[in-house]
């Protein structure tokens, strides 16, 4: 399968539109190769469900989906709040802590919640494993794991959305090029509808 | 002073067009869910910190649903504003106030009659807020004016007394109405329009502009001074929906 990813991209959770690039499809999931990860993106309806897989330190990998840059400047005052338990995974990010997301017929998926940074502007979920990016283990471990830090990024936008109450009136960009957009507003809607079929107020935290 | 309306004709905006922040809500809501950081207050209101600014919300009418809605904006890193957020009540007259048909004629009848209104509006026209002003507040895709105070100190610290909120309320509530039915309440402005059959023609033709009024549906009551503000409210709903007769 030839690379077709960029090594820097981190694709946002939601794929509203079909990515043209080539894919191998495997277990339900498209996968599409770059040159030092792969993507997963898992159909559901019309949308798709996206996370990556890179290496991320020393015989360290990890599995992410990214809830976008929207929750950017929330981090600081989210620090300086207590815990609310109406937002568990806002919560874990803040303590980190991980939370455990289960799966249908799959053990849970232990979820660490990274903060957006200056050097990484966007909040992901993220489920790290000791090993190689293409190790068997790693592949079929993955897999499923990817599961789990997709649905964690969504469950990210719904807690957003009750975050920030009324959302703000801006559009988001689909897809390469930027050209064709869609209200922030509806891009929550849909995330509460993905969270509502995803099993909904499934995530428990652990310590 | 001079009262022509090249002294008021433009008013300060404080820009968060490029942060991801909501829009402001209206003064008074009778609907409300508090959102962002929450803190309670032990009188029924809350305090809910945003990012970008801070959304104070107090029910001081026993019995009632609806809530008095301020903020407190950053200027700079001295300066706040408490500000009662209108809308777009003020559009309509502000577009003649500042229009070079009536602009001056109508401004020297503010500046007559409505001596404090005037005030803001030239206190708006720097960029530094020393005293009350009515201003724009500019967020994604809405511009929307505030009757506002400056507020010295940081934002998460400031303290504001009942008293000052209050009246920030009523004024807010006076500009609103007087606003939306300037051409019953400013004294000559039929005159300095052309007469009631000119005016007439030109509110009917102008009426299409208040598409907005359904944001003031919340427009009500408040406060240490209950009647007078239930008043305010009470004549605040009776204009909303007059405007939207109007519009049917």
């Amino acid at each position: 399968m030839p690379a077709v990813l960029d090594d820097e991209e981190i694709p946002f959770v939601i794929g509203f539109v079909d990515d043209p690039r080539r894919a191998v499809e495997v277990g339900g999931a498209q996968y599409r190769r770059g040159q030092t990860g792969y993507s997963i993106s898992w159909p559901i309806g019309e949308l798709w469900l996206r996370a990556r897989a890179m290496t991320v330190g020393p015989g360290q990998v990890a599995v992410i989906a990214s809830a976008g840059p929207i929750l950017n400047d929330w981090w600081s005052l989210l620090r300086s709040a207590p815990q609310d338990p109406t937002r568990p995974l806002l919560s874990a990010g803040v303590a980190r802590r991980s939370v455990d997301v289960p799966l249908p017929s799959m053990p849970a998926v232990p979820v660490m919640v990274v903060p957006a940074s200056d050097d990484f502007p966007q909040t992901v979920a993220m489920c790290t494993h000791p090993g190689g990016i293409a190790d068997d283990e790693t592949l079929t471990l993955f897999h499923w794991a990817s599961l789990g830090v997709v649905k964690a990024a969504v469950r990210l936008l719904v807690e957003y959305r009750e975050l920030v109450g009324e959302p703000p009136e801006v559009d988001v960009g689909l897809g390469e090029g930027g050209t064709v957009t869609i209200p922030l507003a509806d891009v929550l809607a849909t995330a509460a509808e993905i969270t509502a079929a995803l099993d909904p107020g499934s995530a428990s935290s652990s310590t | 002073m001079n009262a022509g309306r090249r002294a008021i004709e433009h008013p300060m905006v404080l820009d968060l067009s490029a942060l991801p922040a909501p829009p402001l809500k209206v003064l008074l809501q009778q609907t409300y869910r508090p959102a962002g950081i929450v803190q309670r207050q032990p009188d029924g209101g809350s305090v809910c910190h945003f990012p970008w600014y801070n959304e104070l919300a107090s029910r001081i009418v026993p019995d009632s649903d609806t809530v008095a809605v301020l903020y407190v904006l950053p200027v700079d890193d001295e300066t706040n504003l408490l500000a009662a957020c209108i809308g777009d009540a003020f559009d309509v007259f502000f577009r003649y106030l500042s229009g070079a048909d009536y602009g001056d004629g109508i401004a020297a009848l503010v500046a007559q009659h409505w001596p404090d209104v005037y005030r803001m509006l030239v206190e708006s026209q720097g960029t530094a807020v020393r005293s009350r002003v009515l201003c724009h507040v500019r967020t994604a895709s809405r511009l929307q004016w505030v009757v506002a105070d400056p507020l010295r100190g940081p934002r998460r610290n400031t303290e504001i007394s009942n008293e000052q909120a209050t009246d920030l309320v009523i004024t807010a509530l006076r500009i609103t109405l007087d606003a939306l039915q300037f051409h019953l309440r400013l004294p000559g402005v039929i005159q300095v329009l052309g007469g009631p059959d000119r005016l007439s023609r030109r509110l009917t033709a102008l009426s299409g502009l208040f598409g907005n009024a359904a944001d003031l549906g919340g427009l009500f009551q408040d406060g240490l001074q209950v009647e007078e503000l239930r008043e305010l409210a009470k004549t605040a709903v009776e204009v909303v929906e007059g405007l939207r007769a109007l519009e049917d």
